[in-house]
């Protein structure tokens, strides 16, 4: 789908698609979900938003970023199943989404670009904010000795 | 002294930006109890003081929550069996196409009716393609078992689309358990971490401590008056709103 986005957009503007007669063309052509089990309506036409999806993201990329080649995407996403469990994260989770972070994160996360791992520590922080701190203790001891030139 | 004027202005002077730019579908999904009902009532006291038409739908089949405080603005299905909320909520979806409108409807928790829907329909693709931006909202709380929804979501992308947000309810966590202790416990879950990976945002939602006591009277935010719930509480209120617009300003935009 991916290879043939631009044809598919142009066919399917002409002609509203048949998912439930896709699905079978998909079959036919040897094509499953993860699970072995052969593509429904539902998933092909999942797949083909997010085909759409993934190659606008990639075309704001490209205009962004032009050195920067379009991630791969949906070209390498196997069908997932809606009902089957698979294993976890789904192969090609990543991809199949709709885009990397924004540029700008949730509450208290940090720059733009920042992973998700970062993301989650600073709203684990953000959620800090507003409690009252125990005080820093006032002229401590060891403060004293230092002061002293007694260490 | 917070007066309901005060409430009321707290609303209207809430950032606008982006809003209702573009009709939007807000579906907030997740358990029980989890959030959901308070923060769409907030979002319609919000829309509504700033003068705006959404169309509000309580399908909640337990509990018409929405219904009981926004009255006749508030649509319900004919009954809560499958046949009729089914073609109740393809009236509702074409309602808000044909009409530019956002929309917002209130499940109840575990409620299988949005899966049917974006199963059958493509849902987020069908609404994204006739012009409703659809933006769901994950709520969750301290236990574990809260963030299934997300899970299944992000494995099947069924309803996952690129405005997710998980709404973590600092209202629902245990007394006694800190927010960031409870938070922990979700921090390394493969789930969140992929939908934070693909763009989610994270929302912190404040607690309210005399919620209760809005639920109780079934007043709306900015109804809530010294003389009916003392002024220390209606202050309460007033501070949960600033609170709340603060919280949500990462997702401001998506607001109805």
């Amino acid at each position: 789908m991916r290879a043939h986005h631009d044809d598919l957009v142009a066919e399917f503007a002409a002609n509203a698609p048949n998912w439930q007669q896709l699905a079978q063309i998909f079959h036919d052509e040897g094509l499953t979900d993860r699970t072995g089990k052969a593509p429904s309506a539902a998933i092909a036409r999942l797949t083909w938003y997010r085909v759409r999806q993934a190659v606008a993201q990639a075309k704001a990329d490209a205009k962004r970023n032009p050195p920067v080649a379009a991630p791969p995407i949906v070209a390498t996403i196997p069908l997932p199943s809606p009902t089957s469990p698979a294993p976890w994260p789904p192969a090609g989770s990543q991809a199949a989404g709709p885009g990397p972070a924004p540029a700008v994160s949730g509450t208290g996360a940090p720059a733009a670009g920042a992973t998700a791992e970062e993301r989650l520590r600073a709203f684990r922080a953000s959620l800090n904010e507003g409690k009252v701190r125990i005080p820093e203790p006032i002229n401590p001891r060891q403060a004293e000795r230092k002061d002293d030139g007694q260490t | 002294m917070a007066r309901r004027d005060d409430a009321v202005t707290e609303l209207e002077r809430a950032p606008t930006a982006g809003a209702a730019d573009t009709p939007r579908a807000v579906l907030a999904v997740g358990r029980g109890g989890r959030g959901k009902t308070v923060a769409y009532r907030w979002m319609i006291d919000r829309a509504l003081n700033q003068g705006r038409q959404i169309i509000v739908a309580d399908a909640d089949r337990t509990n018409q929550t929405l219904a009981a405080f926004f009255g006749e603005l508030v649509m319900s299905p004919p009954s809560a069996v499958d046949d009729d909320m089914r073609p109740w909520l393809d009236g509702l979806l074409e309602k808000a196409i044909s009409e530019r409108q956002s929309l917002i409807v209130d499940l109840g928790g575990g409620d299988q009716l949005l899966k049917h829907a974006a199963i059958e329909l493509g849902l987020a693709e069908f609404l994204e393609r006739n012009g409703i931006t659809p933006e769901v909202l994950h709520f969750i709380g301290a236990d574990s078992d809260d963030l299934a929804y997300l899970h299944e979501s992000e494995r099947n992308g069924l309803l996952a689309p690129e405005k997710t947000a998980i709404v973590f309810n600092a209202g629902v966590v245990p007394a006694g358990v800190s927010l960031d202790t409870a938070w922990a416990k979700h921090e390394n879950d493969p789930a969140l971490q992929a939908a934070v990976a693909r763009g989610a945002q994270l929302v912190r939602m404040p607690r309210l401590a005399c919620m209760t006591l809005l639920d109780d009277k079934r007043l709306r935010f900015t109804e809530a008056q010294g003389s009916q719930i003392g002024l220390t509480n209606a202050q309460r209120v007033l501070m949960w709103l600033h609170d709340m617009e603060r919280s949500f300003a990462p997702i401001a935009s998506w607001l109805p």
